[in-house]
C-alpha cells in the first residue's frame, strides 16, 4: 500500500516535469445563451476536470501541453468533446455550447437511487430536458413531457377544464385495479402523491425509467414505470457568496380549439316538425312548439314576421353564451446563492389561469427551498415544496350539458323588450330558457354554482449521506407528503340542480388529508479493481399512506352568501360522512453496477417486498432483475466501420410487483342500507364485497433490448428498444353474474401482456457551424400491443367483462361504476349497416323495426338481432403514437415546433350519440336525418312517391339517408343508439396534434445589460394550436362527455437572468 | 475495530427501520364477520328489507308490471315505449329487465346470509330470531316468487355466496315453486301476527303471499320443463310436493286465502281511503294527498319509504308517482307543482281499461256507482299559478256559470248547466281574466260532452276517444298520449319539491282487497264458482260505499244486481274485477302471466297488438329476457345459462 502511494507521487511528480498549460472558457445552453453552472469538464487522457461556476466559467490547470480532447457534460444535455492545443506558455480559452438533448449517448443520468453515465445504463431510459421542459406554458409538469419520450402515452385527465391532472401511462398498461400510474421520484425520494403539484420551473430534467432492470430498484412503486426529477440546485463549484437571480414571466389568451355544430333556431324547427311527423303527432306551429318559441320559430321560418320584426331572433347559440376569451400567466423568479460548503436555492411561482368558460378558473402558488451542506464527511439536504392550488370548477360539466342540450329556440334573457336578448341591462335571466322542464338556463347555472376545490400540500425530501470511508457511505432519504384537499360546492337558491331548481341554497364540503411518507435507508459501496468496477447498493425503505376523509353537506341555507363555511345553519343537515384509509409497504433490495473494462456492463438488482394490502400469507414476494450492455462500438473491431460513432447494445429481464389497490379490499364490506320499519329507522347493513384473502402480488415479467447508436459524429443518434411484458395474476375487477349477489369482486384473473418497440432518434440536420444554423430534428415513436393471453376462468372469452383473449384489456363497461377507463375500451356491439329505407319495411318489421330506425347485421341470419349478433368492433389502444420535435436555432433566433400523433385506434363517438337522439326535447348536432319525404326516392321531396321498383339501395344512396336515423318525438333513445349499444358510433381514430410552436429571440448581451439584466429572451409561443381528428365532439382526448372544450393558447413570455 | 463499526451502522440502522407493521387495522370497515353477532344478525335483516326499495320503488317494477298489459299503454315520453309495444327495444340488455334481477338475486343472497348465520349467533332472544330467520325465509320467497313468474327458470342459490364464482345454471320452475312453498310454510310458524314495527312480515302476509304462490303454481302446466329437459343442469322433476295437484293448489291457494280474511284484518269502508286521504272539498275527482295513515287496517303487507333524513337514501325513494301522469302543466292556469306530479307520461289507461268500471249509475252520469274510478284516476285540475295565462278566449262570458264543486255522491266532479247562484260553486275563470288559484283548469269528464260544451268551458276538457287507435287523434279535447286519466293511487304531494324523485310513500304489496280476488280465483279454479261470486259481491259492494251519502245503501244493491254482475262469473270476469280493485297496483302483467289470457293484450292494448304496428308475440313475450350480462358473465354463456326462446 505505502509503495503504491510512493509509486503514485513518483509518477505525479513525473507528470508534472511535462510542460504544462491552463484552459478557460466558458459552458453555456446553446439555446439560451444562459451560462451553465456545475457542468463538468474533462480533459480526457488525464485526470485534469473542474465544475463552472454560476457565470458558467471554468479554470484547468497543469494540462499537459499537447492537441487535447476536452469533454464538457452536464445533465440533461448532450456532453460536447472538442480538440484543442493546449500551449503551456499562453493559456488556452475553450468554450462550450452545450445542447440539450433527450437522446444523449453520454453524460450524466439520473437513476434509481444515484446518476450513472448513460453509457454504462443497461435500462432503457428516455429524458426529457430543460428546454423542453420550459417549452411548455403550464402548471403541470406532466404536461411537459407530452409527446417526448417514447413509450409514454400523456393525455388529459378526461377533460380539459384547468388545472386538471394528467393521466400517464408508461408502455401501455398492465393492470386495471392495480392501478397504472407511473411512481415519481424527486431528487432521488419517491412521491406518496401525484405530481400537479410539482411546479415544473424547479425541474432539471426529467428522466422515464421503463423497463425492469431500470425500475426494479422501485419494486412494486415503480412496476408501471418510474418518472424521476431532478430539481435545480445551486451548482458545485461556484465561487463564494455569490446570488443569481431569475425571473420568467408569461402570459397568454385562449380561445376554444374547436366547437360542434349543434343546430341552430332554424335547423330545430325543422327536426321538431319531422320529429312530430314521425310520431304521427300533428305538424302545426301550435301543436309542435309552444307560445314561448314561436316568435324564433316565425323569425325562423315566416317572412312576414320577418319583415314586421326586423332584426328578430332565430335562436340562441348556447354554446358561445358559456364561452368567453380565457387568459393564463405565470411568473417565476429564483435565486441560487452559495456561501461555503452551503448551496441554497429559491424558487417562487404563480400561475393564474381563468378558464375559457364561465366560472373556471386555476391558480397555483408554489415555493421551494432547497438547501444543502457539506460537512466533512456527512452531506445534508433537503428540498421542500408548498403548494397551494385552487382551482374553480363552477357548474363545468352541468354547464357544458346544458349549453348543449338546450334547444336553441329558447333565450336566456327575460327579453323585456330586447328582441335578440343577448345584452341586457333590465332584463333578467331565465330560469328555465325553454319549456322542457329539464332543462335550465346555463347562463343562470354559471351565476350561483359555486365550485372550488382547493389543495394544499407540503412535501419534500430530505437526505443524510454520511462517507464511510473505503468507498462505503450510508444514506437516509426520508419524504414526508403532507395533503389537504377540499371540495366545496356551493348552489344558490336561483340554481338549477339535477333539472329541480332547488328553491333554497344547498352547501357540501368534502375534506381529505393525506400523510404519507417514504423512509429510505441505503449503503452503497463503490470500488475499482483494475477493469473491474463496481457500485453495490442495500437498500430497507417503507411507505406509508394514511388518508381520512369527511364530508358534511346541509340544505335549506338562510342565506346565500356563505358558499360552505356555516353549514349549521342549514335547516336540513345531511348525514356526515368520513373514512379513513392506511397502507403500508416495506422493501430489502440489493443491486450491484458491475463494469468490465468499461465495455460490458452487468446490472443486478434484487427485491424483497412486503404489502399491508394483501393477506397474511400473501404479504412479501420476491423480484428479481438483470441488465446486461455491451459498449460494441468501443471494440477495436468497430473502427473499420468509422462512421458509427457510438454503439451499444442493451438486454434486460426482469420481474416487478404491483399491489396498488385500494386498502382492506380481501377482507370483503358490507354495505350500509336505508329502511324504515313504520316510523322506526331499520338501518341495515348487506353484504357488499366478496371477502378474497387469496390475493397475491400481480407480477409483471419484462423483457427489453435495445440498441443505443451514433452515426456520422453523433448528427444521427438514437435509441431504439423492443419490449415484452408479461403480467399474470392481474389484480382485476372481475364483473360477476349478478345471480350471485354481487356484481364484482377483486381477483387475480388472467394474464396479459405488452409487446412493442419504441424509437428515439434525433438528427442534427444542421450543425450550427461557425453561427451557421443548428437545426435539429427529434423523432419518436411508440408501438405497443397489449391483449389477454389468458384468463383465470379458463381461457375461453370473458363476454360480460369484455374480455377477450388476443384483444387489449378493457376498463369498465359501464361509466358510471369504476372501474372505468375512457381509454382502454374494447367495443362489442352490433355491426352498424344504416338505416332501414322504406323499400324495406317488411324485412324491418321481422326484426321490430321500422324505416328510418338503426339496422344491424344480423350475422347468424336468425332473423332477430339477439345477443349472438355482437362482434368486436375495435378497441381504443392506439396502434402508434408518434411525436415530431424541430429545432433550429440561428444567431439569436429559435424556432421549434412539437407534433404528436395517436393513430389506428378505433373510437365511440360516444359525443355523437348523446348528440343525436333526434327527439324533440334537446338539442342535436347538425346531422344530415332520414325522413320519409326525402329518401322515398320520388320527385318531390315533400311527399311520399316513390317510383314503383325503386330498391333500398337507391334509396340509401340519396344524400343523407344513410348516415342518421329519423328524428321520432317521444322516444328518447333511438334503439342501437342507447344506454346498450352504441353501434353506429364506431369509427376509425386517429388524429394530429400540434402541441407546441415557439419562437423566441435572445437580446444582445449588450442590449440585455442596458436593461442591468445579465441575459434576457423573449418568446413567442402557441400551445395546443390546431387538432386534425375526425371527431365529432370537442377533443379526442377529452372523453366523450360534455365537458369543457379544450383550447388553444397565444403566449408571449420573457426570460430574465441578473 | 473496523467490524465493531458496522456492526454499531447495522445496529443503528435496524433500530431506525424498526419492524413495519403490515398488519390491516380496521378501524372505519366492517366485514361479513359482523353478521355472526346478534346486533349483526338484526343489521343484515334490516337489509334484507331494503332491497324491497331497490325494485319497487322505480320505474322498474312499473315498466315490467304495467306496461303492455290490456289496461295500460305508452303515453307521449320515455325511452321505454317499446315495453309496451313489444318493440325490439325489449330486449336482453333492456334495464328494464337486468334492474330486478340484480336487486332480486342481492337480496335473496342477504337472506342467504342470515338463514345460514343465524343459528351459530348467540346471546339473541330465541323467538326474536326465529322471527328474523322467518322474515328472511319470507323475504326470500317474495323475491323468487318475482323472480320465477317473469323470467321462468332461474337460478337458484341457497347458500350465502362464498368465494368468487362465475357459475350458474337455471333450476326448474317447479323446484322454484318447492323452495317458495317450502320457506313460506317454514315461515309462517315463526312470524308474529302483528309486529311491533309495522312494514316487517306478519303471518297474515306469509299466508297472503303463499296463498298466491299456490294459486299461480296451480295453472302451471311445467309444459316447459318437460319439452326442454337438456336445458338444466339436474333434470326436472316436474313435481309440487308429494300428493300435491294443481287441484290441491287451488284448493290450498283458498284456505290460505281464507286465513287471512278470517286475521286481523278489515277492508277500509271506502275504496278511496286505501290509497287516498279524505279530499274535503275538493271531491275524489282531484288529485290523492298523501294518507296519514299509511298502516290502515286492509293492507298486509307494504314496502316503506320515507322523508326522514336518514332513512332513506337520496336517489331511494318511490319515484312510481311519475309515471301515468297527463300532461297538465302546460295548460293556461297551471304550473307544475307538488300536489299534481312531475307528470313523466310513460303510461296511460287503455280505452278498454276506461270502460271497465261502472262509473254511473245512469246515462245522466249524475250518480256514481263503482266508487272506485275516481278513487284511481283524478279527472280534474284546479289553478294553481294565479295570472299565468287568460282564460280561453272561446268560452262564455260569467263566471260561476257551468260548472258546480262536487257534493257527496256525485263523485265531487264538475256538472253542467248548474246555476251560478250556487253556492258550491268553486270558482272558475271569467273569459278574459287571467286564472285565479282554485278555477279549475282541466277537467276531463269521463264521458263525451261534444264539441258546443268545450268550447263553451272556461276551462280546457279532454273527452274521451271512443276507438281505439282514435281517428282523429290530432283533434284537441280527444284523449291522447298526452291527456289521459291521471293515475292518482301513487300521487305525492309531500315531496321536498316539485321535481324530486324521492317520494316517501309506501308500496302497497299486499292488501285484503287482494286476498278476497286470490280466494275468488282459487274457489272458480278449484270448481266453486257460487263461492267465488260470494267475495266479489263483497268488495263490489264496498266500491259501491260513498262515504254515507244518500245513494250508498241502494248503490251496494244495485252494484250487484243483474243488469250489474252476470249471475255466473268466469276467470275473465275475475279478471275484470282484478283490473277495477287493482288498477296501477303492480300486478297486472304478472295475473295474465298467472292465467295465460294474452288475448287481452291483442284485444284490448292496440299498440301491442300486430294487427295495429305493435309486436307482441305470446309465444316469445310470455317470459321476460334473461339479462344478457347474466349469461355473459356466467361460465359457458349462453351453453350454460339458455336464454328464453326468441330473445
Amino acid at each position: 500500500m505505502r509503495h503504491g502511494l510512493l509509486v503514485l507521487t513518483a509518477l505525479c511528480a513525473a507528470l508534472r516535469l511535462q510542460a504544462q498549460g491552463r484552459i478557460t472558457g466558458t459552458v453555456t445552453d446553446s439555446a439560451t445563451a444562459r451560462p451553465i453552472a456545475g457542468a463538468t469538464v474533462v480533459v480526457l487522457g488525464t485526470n485534469r476536470t473542474a465544475a463552472t461556476n454560476t457565470s458558467g466559467a471554468y479554470v484547468i490547470t497543469d494540462v499537459p501541453a499537447g492537441t487535447r480532447q476536452v469533454r464538457a457534460r452536464f445533465v440533461g444535455y448532450a456532453s460536447v468533446t472538442q480538440s484543442v492545443a493546449v500551449d503551456a506558455a499562453s493559456g488556452t480559452t475553450l468554450d462550450f455550447r452545450l445542447v440539450a438533448a433527450p437522446i444523449q449517448l453520454e453524460g450524466l443520468v439520473v437513476v434509481g437511487y444515484g446518476t450513472q453515465e448513460r453509457r454504462d445504463l443497461t435500462g432503457s431510459i428516455g429524458s426529457v430536458t430543460p428546454q423542453q421542459i420550459a417549452e411548455v406554458p403550464t402548471s403541470n409538469p406532466m404536461q411537459a413531457i407530452q409527446a417526448r419520450v417514447a413509450g409514454v402515452d400523456v393525455v388529459a385527465g378526461g377533460s380539459y377544464r384547468p388545472g386538471i391532472p394528467m393521466n400517464v401511462t408508461v408502455r401501455g398498461i398492465r393492470s386495471i385495479a392495480a392501478g397504472n400510474g407511473p411512481l415519481y421520484v424527486v431528487d432521488g425520494v419517491p412521491l406518496a402523491g401525484g405530481i400537479e403539484d410539482f411546479n415544473p420551473a424547479t425541474i432539471q430534467s426529467i428522466e422515464v425509467l421503463k423497463d425492469a432492470s431500470a425500475t426494479a430498484v422501485y419494486g412494486s412503486r415503480g412496476s408501471n414505470g418510474v418518472i424521476l426529477i431532478t430539481t435545480r440546485r445551486g451548482a458545485a463549484g461556484v465561487p463564494d457568496n455569490t446570488i443569481r437571480v431569475s425571473y420568467d414571466a408569461q402570459y397568454g389568451a385562449q380561445s376554444a380549439l374547436n366547437l360542434v355544430d349543434m343546430m341552430n333556431g332554424p335547423e330545430t324547427v325543422a327536426e321538431r316538425r319531422a320529429a312530430a311527423e314521425a310520431a304521427g303527432r300533428p305538424t302545426g306551429n301550435a301543436s309542435v312548439f309552444t307560445p314561448d318559441e314561436l316568435p324564433q320559430v316565425l323569425c325562423a321560418t315566416d317572412a312576414a314576421y320577418q319583415a314586421a320584426h326586423p332584426g328578430c331572433s332565430t335562436g340562441t347559440d348556447w354554446q358561445r353564451s358559456v364561452l368567453r376569451t380565457g387568459a393564463q400567466q405565470r411568473h417565476q423568479l429564483s435565486l441560487t446563492s452559495v456561501a461555503g460548503a452551503s448551496r441554497l436555492t429559491l424558487t417562487g411561482s404563480y400561475f393564474d389561469q381563468d378558464g375559457i368558460t364561465l366560472g373556471q378558473g386555476y391558480r397555483q402558488y408554489s415555493g421551494t427551498v432547497s438547501f444543502e451542506n457539506t460537512y466533512q464527511r456527512l452531506r445534508v439536504g433537503i428540498t421542500v415544496t408548498g403548494t397551494r392550488s385552487v382551482a374553480d370548477i363552477g357548474p363545468d360539466a352541468q354547464l357544458w350539458g346544458e349549453a348543449l342540450a338546450n334547444n336553441p329556440l329558447g333565450l336566456p334573457y327575460d327579453s323585456a323588450g330586447v328582441p335578440s336578448a343577448t345584452a341586457c341591462g333590465v332584463c333578467t335571466l331565465k330560469l328555465k330558457p325553454t319549456p322542457d322542464p329539464l332543462r335550465v338556463n346555463p347562463l343562470r347555472e354559471e351565476d350561483g354554482f359555486v365550485r372550488q376545490q382547493t389543495r394544499d400540500r407540503l412535501f419534500g425530501a430530505a437526505f443524510a449521506e454520511l462517507q464511510l470511508g473505503r468507498g462505503f457511505a450510508y444514506r437516509v432519504n426520508f419524504g414526508p407528503d403532507l395533503g389537504n384537499r377540499m371540495d366545496g360546492q356551493f348552489q344558490g337558491a336561483n340554481v338549477v340542480f339535477n333539472g329541480t331548481p332547488i328553491g333554497n341554497a344547498q352547501a357540501q364540503r368534502a375534506d381529505v388529508e393525506e400523510f404519507a411518507y417514504t423512509l429510505d435507508q441505503l449503503l452503497t459501496w463503490n470500488g475499482n479493481l483494475r477493469n473491474h468496477r463496481f457500485d453495490v447498493t442495500a437498500l430497507y425503505g417503507i411507505q406509508s399512506d394514511n388518508t381520512t376523509t369527511d364530508t358534511v353537506a346541509a340544505q335549506n341555507l338562510p342565506y346565500d352568501s356563505q358558499l360552505w363555511y356555516n353549514l349549521g345553519t342549514g335547516e336540513n343537515p345531511q348525514p356526515p360522512r368520513s373514512s379513513l384509509s392506511v397502507w403500508k409497504l416495506a422493501s430489502y433490495m440489493g443491486r450491484i453496477n458491475y463494469t468490465f473494462k468499461n465495455r460490458y456492463l452487468l446490472t443486478l438488482t434484487g427485491r424483497y417486498d412486503g404489502s399491508s394490502r394483501l393477506a397474511a400469507g400473501h404479504k412479501w414476494s420476491f423480484f428479481p432483475s438483470i441488465g446486461l450492455g455491451w459498449q460494441i462500438g468501443d471494440e477495436p473491431f468497430m473502427r473499420r466501420f468509422g462512421f458509427v460513432s457510438a454503439l451499444k447494445l442493451r438486454a434486460s429481464a426482469g420481474t416487478t410487483g404491483n399491489t396498488s389497490i385500494a386498502p382492506y379490499q380481501t377482507w370483503g364490506g358490507l354495505d350500509r342500507t336505508r329502511y324504515n320499519c313504520g316510523a322506526a329507522a331499520c338501518l341495515g347493513y348487506r353484504p357488499g364485497q366478496i371477502p378474497n384473502p387469496d390475493l397475491v402480488w400481480e407480477r409483471t415479467a419484462q423483457l427489453d433490448v435495445g440498441v443505443d447508436f451514433g452515426l456520422f459524429h453523433d448528427r444521427i443518434s438514437g435509441t431504439v428498444d423492443g419490449y415484452r411484458q408479461r403480467t399474470s395474476d392481474l389484480l382485476l375487477s372481475r364483473s360477476l353474474p349478478p345471480s350471485t349477489g354481487f356484481t364484482q369482486v377483486l381477483q387475480n384473473v388472467g394474464k396479459t401482456e405488452n409487446r412493442g418497440w419504441e424509437a428515439s432518434i434525433t438528427t442534427v440536420n444542421l450543425p450550427g457551424r461557425e453561427g451557421g444554423p443548428r437545426w435539429t430534428t427529434d423523432l419518436s415513436l411508440t408501438h405497443n400491443r397489449n391483449f389477454i393471453v389468458s384468463l383465470a376462468s379458463g381461457a375461453a372469452d370473458d363476454i360480460g367483462n369484455r374480455w377477450f383473449i388476443g384483444e387489449p384489456i378493457n376498463i369498465g363497461t359501464n361509466p358510471a361504476i369504476p372501474p372505468y377507463d375512457a381509454l382502454r375500451q374494447v367495443f362489442y356491439d352490433y355491426e352498424y349497416m344504416g338505416i332501414w329505407q322504406l323499400a324495406d319495411s317488411a324485412v324491418a318489421r321481422r326484426y321490430g323495426q321500422k324505416p328510418g330506425d338503426i339496422r344491424v347485421r344480423d350475422i347468424n341470419g336468425d332473423s332477430a338481432i339477439t345477443a349472438a349478433d355482437r362482434v368486436i368492433r375495435g378497441n381504443t389502444y392506439p396502434k402508434l403514437l408518434a411525436s415530431i420535435y424541430n429545432h433550429l436555432t440561428w444567431g439569436r433566433f429559435d424556432v421549434s415546433f412539437l407534433l404528436q400523433g395517436r393513430l389506428g385506434y378505433t373510437m365511440n363517438d360516444a359525443f355523437s350519440s348523446a348528440a343525436t337522439k333526434l327527439f324533440e326535447r334537446f338539442n342535436n348536432l347538425n346531422v344530415q336525418y332520414w325522413t320519409p319525404e326525402k329518401c322515398d326516392g320520388g320527385p318531390d321531396p315533400t311527399k311520399l312517391d316513390g317510383p314503383p321498383g325503386i330498391t333500398a339501395a337507391q334509396e340509401a344512396a340519396i344524400p343523407g339517408c344513410n348516415s342518421y336515423w329519423s328524428p321520432s318525438a317521444g322516444r328518447e333513445n333511438p334503439l342501437y343508439n342507447d344506454p346498450n349499444s352504441a353501434s353506429p358510433a364506431y369509427r376509425p381514430g386517429g388524429h394530429w396534434r400540434v402541441r407546441n410552436i415557439t419562437v423566441g429571440y435572445t437580446l444582445p448581451a449588450s442590449v440585455a445589460g442596458h436593461f442591468r439584466f445579465a441575459s434576457l429572451r423573449i418568446y413567442a409561443q402557441a400551445q395546443d394550436p390546431f387538432v386534425f381528428t375526425s371527431y365529432y365532439g370537442y377533443d379526442p382526448e377529452a372523453g366523450s362527455a360534455a365537458t369543457p372544450p379544450s383550447y388553444r393558447t397565444l403566449i408571449i413570455g420573457a426570460n430574465v437572468g441578473f | 475495530m473496523k467490524n465493531l463499526r458496522f456492526l454499531l451502522w447495522g445496529l443503528a440502522l435496524a433500530t431506525l427501520t424498526g419492524c413495519v407493521d403490515l398488519d390491516e387495522q380496521l378501524v372505519g370497515t366492517v366485514t361479513t364477520t359482523y353478521f355472526s353477532t346478534p346486533a349483526g344478525l338484526e343489521a343484515a335483516v334490516d337489509g334484507d328489507y331494503a332491497q324491497l326499495r331497490d325494485f319497487f320503488g322505480r320505474e322498474e317494477s312499473f315498466a315490467v308490471t304495467e306496461f303492455g298489459t290490456d289496461l295500460t299503454s305508452n303515453g307521449d315520453q320515455g325511452a321505454y315505449q317499446f315495453e309496451n309495444t313489444y318493440a325490439a327495444g325489449l330486449n336482453a340488455s333492456d334495464g328494464h329487465y337486468q334492474f330486478p334481477w340484480t336487486s332480486f338475486y342481492r337480496g335473496i343472497n342477504t337472506s342467504n346470509t342470515v338463514v345460514a348465520r343465524a343459528p351459530a349467533v348467540t346471546g339473541m332472544d330465541p323467538a326474536v330470531k326465529a322471527s328474523r330467520i322467518a322474515e328472511a325465509k319470507f323475504l326470500r320467497a317474495l323475491s323468487y316468487f318475482w323472480l320465477v313468474q317473469m323470467y321462468g327458470p332461474v337460478p337458484l342459490p341457497l347458500t350465502e355466496s362464498q368465494g368468487a364464482s362465475n357459475q350458474a345454471h337455471r333450476s326448474p320452475v317447479d323446484s322454484v315453486y318447492l323452495q317458495i312453498v317450502q320457506d313460506l310454510r317454514d315461515a309462517i310458524p315463526d312470524l308474529p301476527a302483528t309486529q311491533s314495527q309495522f312494514g316487517r312480515a306478519t303471518k297474515g302476509a306469509a299466508h297472503h303471499l303463499l296463498a298466491k304462490v299456490l294459486l299461480t303454481r296451480a295453472y302451471h302446466p311445467f309444459a316447459y320443463e318437460a319439452a326442454n329437459t337438456g336445458f338444466y343442469l339436474s333434470g326436472p322433476t316436474f313435481q309440487r310436493e308429494a300428493s300435491a295437484t294443481a287441484a290441491t293448489d287451488f284448493a290450498a291457494a283458498r284456505a290460505e286465502a281464507d286465513s287471512v280474511i278470517a286475521g286481523p284484518y278489515a277492508l277500509m269502508p271506502n275504496y278511496v281511503d286505501v290509497y287516498c286521504a279524505p279530499m274535503g272539498a275538493r271531491g275524489p275527482g282531484s288529485y290523492c294527498n298523501v294518507p296519514s295513515n299509511e298502516s290502515n287496517s286492509e293492507i298486509i303487507f307494504s314496502v316503506q319509504f320515507t322523508t326522514t333524513a336518514g332513512q332513506f337514501n337520496v336517489g331511494g325513494g318511490n319515484s312510481l308517482f311519475v309515471q301515468m301522469l297527463s300532461f297538465y302543466d302546460d295548460r293556461q292556469g297551471m304550473t307544475r307543482d307538488c300536489n299534481n306530479g312531475r307528470a313523466f307520461r310513460r303510461a296511460r289507461p287503455t280505452l278498454f281499461a276506461r270502460n271497465l268500471w261502472q262509473r254511473w249509475t245512469d246515462s245522466t252520469y249524475s250518480t256514481v256507482l263503482d266508487t272506485r274510478y275516481d278513487g284511481t284516476f283524478q279527472s280534474v285540475w284546479y289553478a294553481n299559478a294565479s295570472n299565468t295565462g287568460a282564460c280561453f278566449a272561446s268560452q262564455g262570458a260569467a263566471r260561476m256559470s257551468g260548472y258546480r264543486g262536487g257534493s257527496c255522491g256525485s263523485g265531487g266532479l264538475p256538472t253542467f248547466g248548474v246555476a251560478s247562484s250556487d253556492t258550491a260553486t268553486v270558482p272558475n275563470c271569467t273569459n278574459g281574466q287571467p286564472f285565479v288559484a282554485g278555477d279549475t283548469a282541466i277537467f276531463q269528464p269521463g264521458h263525451l260532452v261534444g264539441q258546443a260544451v268545450r268550447q263553451a268551458a272556461k276551462y280546457a276538457i279532454y273527452e274521451p276517444c271512443v276507438t281505439e287507435p282514435c281517428p282523429n287523434q290530432t283533434t284537441v279535447g280527444q284523449y291522447d298520449i298526452f291527456r289521459f286519466p291521471t293515475m292518482k293511487k301513487w300521487q305525492d304531494d309531500a315531496r321536498p319539491d316539485f321535481n324530486n324523485l324521492d317520494g316517501g310513500r309506501d308500496i302497497i304489496l299486499m292488501r285484503l282487497g287482494e286476498t278476497y280476488l286470490i280466494a275468488a280465483e282459487a274457489a272458480l279454479g278449484a270448481g266453486d264458482e257460487p263461492g267465488a261470486l260470494a267475495y266479489l259481491v263483497t268488495l263490489r259492494q264496498r266500491a259501491a260505499n260513498c262515504r254515507g251519502c244518500p245513494a250508498e245503501a241502494a248503490n251496494r244493491a244495485l252494484i250487484v244486481d243483474a243488469t250489474h254482475m252476470p249471475a255466473t262469473i268466469d276467470l275473465e270476469y275475475i279478471m275484470d274485477e282484478r283490473g277495477r280493485e287493482m288498477y296501477g297496483e303492480l300486478t297486472r302483467w304478472l295475473d295474465l302471466a298467472r292465467t295465460s289470457l294474452w288475448h287481452r293484450v291483442v284485444d284490448d292494448n292496440w299498440q301491442a297488438s300486430q294487427l295495429h304496428g305493435g309486436f307482441f308475440n305470446e309465444a316469445k313475450h310470455h317470459l321476460r329476457p334473461i339479462p344478457q350480462n347474466q349469461i355473459d358473465l356466467t361460465a359457458g354463456g349462453t351453453q350454460a345459462f339458455p336464454q328464453n326462446p326468441g330473445y
